[in-house]
C-alpha cells in the first residue's frame, strides 16, 4: 500500500508542478529584490524576499499536496479502487495520513533549503553578511506551517469527501474567514491560523506571539485532530458511492 | 455446482425508505462465470458495491470467502477480488502502465513484472502502454479497468458493465477475456445490460428486478423449451410502431436491443402478423421464426415494466438500449 502511494507521488504530475511552483516563486522574488532592493537595507531585503515567496506560495502549496494525497482517489473517483484494495477504511486513512506528513515534510525541507541557499547566493553577490540564524528559525517556521495547513487540508478534504471543497475551503479559511474570526474577542487567538501563527512568530520572534509555544502548538494539533477525526468517521461510517 | 464464493443470503440495503435491494439471495459458484442481469435500478451495483464492503447491507448476510462484512477476515477477503464498478476507476494524468504499476504494487507486483506487461496484451492496450489515460477513449478506458481488476490475479472478479462504451470488436474481446477467466483459475461476476453478450458470456444467471432476485440458473434451463419466437424485423424507425401495433390486437411483442421485434404469436400464425403490420400500413423487410427462448425474450417476460426507479447514484437515463435493460 505504502509503495503504490509512493508510486503515485511519482508518477503524477502534482507534487512536482507544486513544487516548481514555489521555485518559480522564489526565484522571480530574488530577482525583484535583486533589481529594486536599497542599498542600505539590503539585508533585510534579501531575508525577506525568498521568506515571502515560501511563506506565501508554499504554504498554499502545501495546502494542495495535503489535500491531493486524499483528493486525488475522490477527484478521479478511484476512492472505491483504494477502498478495495485496503479494505479496512481505518488503515487506508493511516496510511494516507503518514503519506501526506511524509510528502509536506520532504517538501517544506526541499523548499527552505532552496531559499535558504538563494538567500545565500544573493547576500554573497552584494557583499553582505547572511543572516543565518534568521534564515534557519524561517525555515524551521516554515516546515511546521507547512505541514500543519497542509494536514488540515487533509482533514477537510476527507470530511468534504471532494478535493476541490476541501482545498478550497482551506485556502478560503486561511487567507480570510481565520483572520476574521480572529478580530472575536478572548477565543480569536484560538482558531487555527492564530495558533499556527503564534508557533511561527514564537520561532522566528518577527511578530508578537498571542499564544506561547506551547499552548499554540496544543491549539493548532487539537484543530487538526479534529479535523481528521471527524473526517476519519465520515470515511469510515458511510458508503462509498 | 461447486462450492460458492460468495453468497447473499436475505441481503437487504435500504436507501432512506426505498428499498435498493429487498432480501436477495444467490450464489456464485468457484471458476464459473455468473450474470447478473437486471433493470436500470435493479440493484445490481449496490448488491457489487456491497460484496466489496463499499456499501453496507441494511439486513442479511453476504459471505465472501467464507467472511462476513465487518468479521475480520474479510478485509483480506476483499484483496482476493478484483472489480470494476460503474466507472472505470484510473488515474487520469497517469499513463496505462503506470496506472497498473501503482495498483500492481498494492499488491506486492513489482514495476518491471512481466504480468504489467501481459495484463495489458490480453485487454488490447500494450501499444498504448505510454500514453495518458486522460486520452482514452470510453472504450480505451473500460479496457484499462478490466485490467487492473484482473492485473493481481484475483479469485473472483467484479464486473459491472464491462462492455460499456466498446465497439463491437472490442466487445467481442472483453467477452473472450472474461470466458478465459475460468481457464485462468479465477470466477466472475458480471453485470451487463447487453443481454445477447451475457448470453454468449456466462454460465449461469441470477436476474433482479427491484432489488429482488426473479430467476437463477443455467443459461440452458431458462432459455430451454419449445415456445416459438417470432423474429420481426421492420424497416428503420418502425420496430415501435410494430410493436405498439401488435400489442394493440394481443400478441406479446418486444423490441429487442438489436432493434429486432420479439413477438409471442400465442399459436397464430406468420401471415396473421403480416397481415396485422400491413392494416397499420407498416410492412417487415424480415418475419423467421425461431424455436426455444433468448435470453432476451425470457428476461423481458420476467422483468418488462414500465416504470424503473433509478439506483441511488447512477443515472435515471442515458445506458437504457433498446428494451429499457
Amino acid at each position: 500500500m505504502l509503495k503504490s502511494e509512493l508510486l503515485k507521488i511519482r508518477s503524477l504530475p502534482t507534487p512536482r508542478t507544486a513544487l516548481v511552483f514555489v521555485l518559480a516563486a522564489i526565484l522571480a522574488a530574488c530577482v525583484i529584490v535583486g533589481l529594486v532592493a536599497p542599498e542600505g537595507n539590503a539585508v533585510e531585503w534579501y531575508h525577506r524576499a525568498p521568506d515571502f515567496a515560501v511563506n506565501l506560495v508554499g504554504t498554499i502549496a502545501a495546502m494542495v499536496l495535503g489535500a491531493w494525497v486524499i483528493g486525488l482517489e475522490f477527484s478521479s473517483k478511484t476512492v472505491r479502487l483504494a477502498a478495495t484494495v485496503q479494505p479496512a477504511r481505518s488503515r487506508l486513512i493511516v496510511t494516507k495520513f503518514l503519506v501526506a506528513l511524509g510528502l509536506l515534510t520532504a517538501f517544506a525541507v526541499a523548499v527552505t533549503a532552496v531559499a535558504y541557499l538563494a538567500q545565500l547566493a544573493m547576500c554573497s553577490i552584494g557583499g553582505i553578511d547572511f543572516p543565518s540564524r534568521e534564515a534557519l528559525d524561517s525555515a524551521v517556521a516554515y516546515t511546521l506551517l507547512s505541514i500543519f495547513w497542509g494536514m488540515f487540508a487533509f482533514g477537510l478534504v476527507l470530511l468534504l469527501r471532494s478535493y476541490t471543497a476541501g482545498l478550497i475551503v482551506s485556502i478560503v479559511l486561511a487567507i480570510g474567514i481565520d483572520n476574521a474570526l480572529q478580530l472575536i474577542p478572548k477565543v480569536g487567538k484560538y482558531t487555527f491560523g492564530s495558533a499556527t501563527g503564534s508557533v511561527a512568530n514564537s520561532i522566528t520572534g518577527d511578530n508578537e506571539a498571542t499564544l506561547t509555544i506551547g499552548i499554540a502548538v496544543l491549539a493548532t494539533l487539537t484543530w487538526i485532530a479534529v479535523v481528521n477525526l471527524a473526517g476519519s468517521v465520515r470515511f469510515s461510517t458511510t458508503d462509498l458511492k | 455446482m461447486a462450492t460458492p464464493m460468495l453468497n447473499f443470503e436475505s441481503v437487504t440495503k435500504r436507501y432512506g425508505n426505498r428499498k435498493a435491494v429487498d432480501g436477495l439471495s444467490f450464489s456464485v459458484p468457484a471458476e464459473s462465470v455468473v450474470g447478473l442481469l437486471g433493470p436500470n435500478g435493479a440493484g445490481k451495483s449496490t448488491a457489487m458495491k456491497m460484496v466489496l464492503g463499499l456499501a453496507q447491507a441494511t439486513s442479511g448476510e453476504i459471505n465472501l470467502f467464507g467472511c462476513t462484512p465487518g468479521s475480520s477476515g474479510f478485509a483480506d477477503a476483499v484483496r482476493r477480488t478484483g472489480s470494476h464498478i460503474e466507472t472505470p476507476a484510473l488515474y487520469e494524468r497517469a499513463s496505462a502502465r503506470q496506472n497498473l504499476e501503482i495498483h500492481g504494487a498494492a499488491f506486492g507486483i513489482g514495476r518491471r513484472d512481466p504480468r504489467i506487461a501481459a495484463t495489458l496484451e490480453t485487454v488490447g492496450l500494450s501499444d498504448r502502454s505510454g500514453d495518458k489515460v486522460k486520452n482514452f477513449s470510453l472504450g480505451m478506458r473500460q479496457r484499462m479497468s478490466l485490467a487492473t481488476a484482473i492485473l493481481h490475479e484475483p479469485e473472483l472478479v467484479i464486473l459491472d458493465e464491462p462492455t460499456n462504451g466498446l465497439d463491437p470488436s472490442g466487445v467481442v474481446e472483453i467477452r473472450e477475456v472474461i470466458r478465459s477467466l475460468p481457464d485462468r483459475g479465477m470466477t466472475a461476476l458480471v453485470s451487463s445490460h447487453v443481454l445477447g453478450e451475457i448470453e454468449k458470456t456466462v454460465d449461469h444467471v441470477v436476474i433482479i428486478r427491484n432489488g429482488q432476485l426473479v430467476k437463477e440458473g443455467s443459461i440452458d434451463s431458462l432459455t430451454e423449451g419449445d415456445d416459438e419466437t417470432l423474429l420481426v424485423r421492420m424497416p428503420e424507425g418502425q420496430s415501435q410502431l410494430g410493436c405498439d401495433a401488435l400489442n394493440a390486437v394481443g400478441y406479446t411483442a418486444a423490441v429487442g436491443s438489436d432493434g429486432v421485434l420479439r413477438v409471442n404469436p400465442h399459436g397464430r400464425p406468420g401471415s396473421s402478423i403480416a397481415h396485422t403490420l400491413a392494416q397499420a400500413n407498416l410492412y417487415p423487410d424480415e418475419l423467421r421464426s425461431e424455436r426455444g427462448r433468448s435470453l432476451e425474450s425470457v428476461f423481458l417476460e420476467l422483468t418488462d415494466s414500465p416504470e424503473e426507479a433509478p439506483e441511488p447514484g447512477q443515472r435515471a437515463s442515458g445506458e437504457t438500449q433498446g428494451t429499457g435493460v
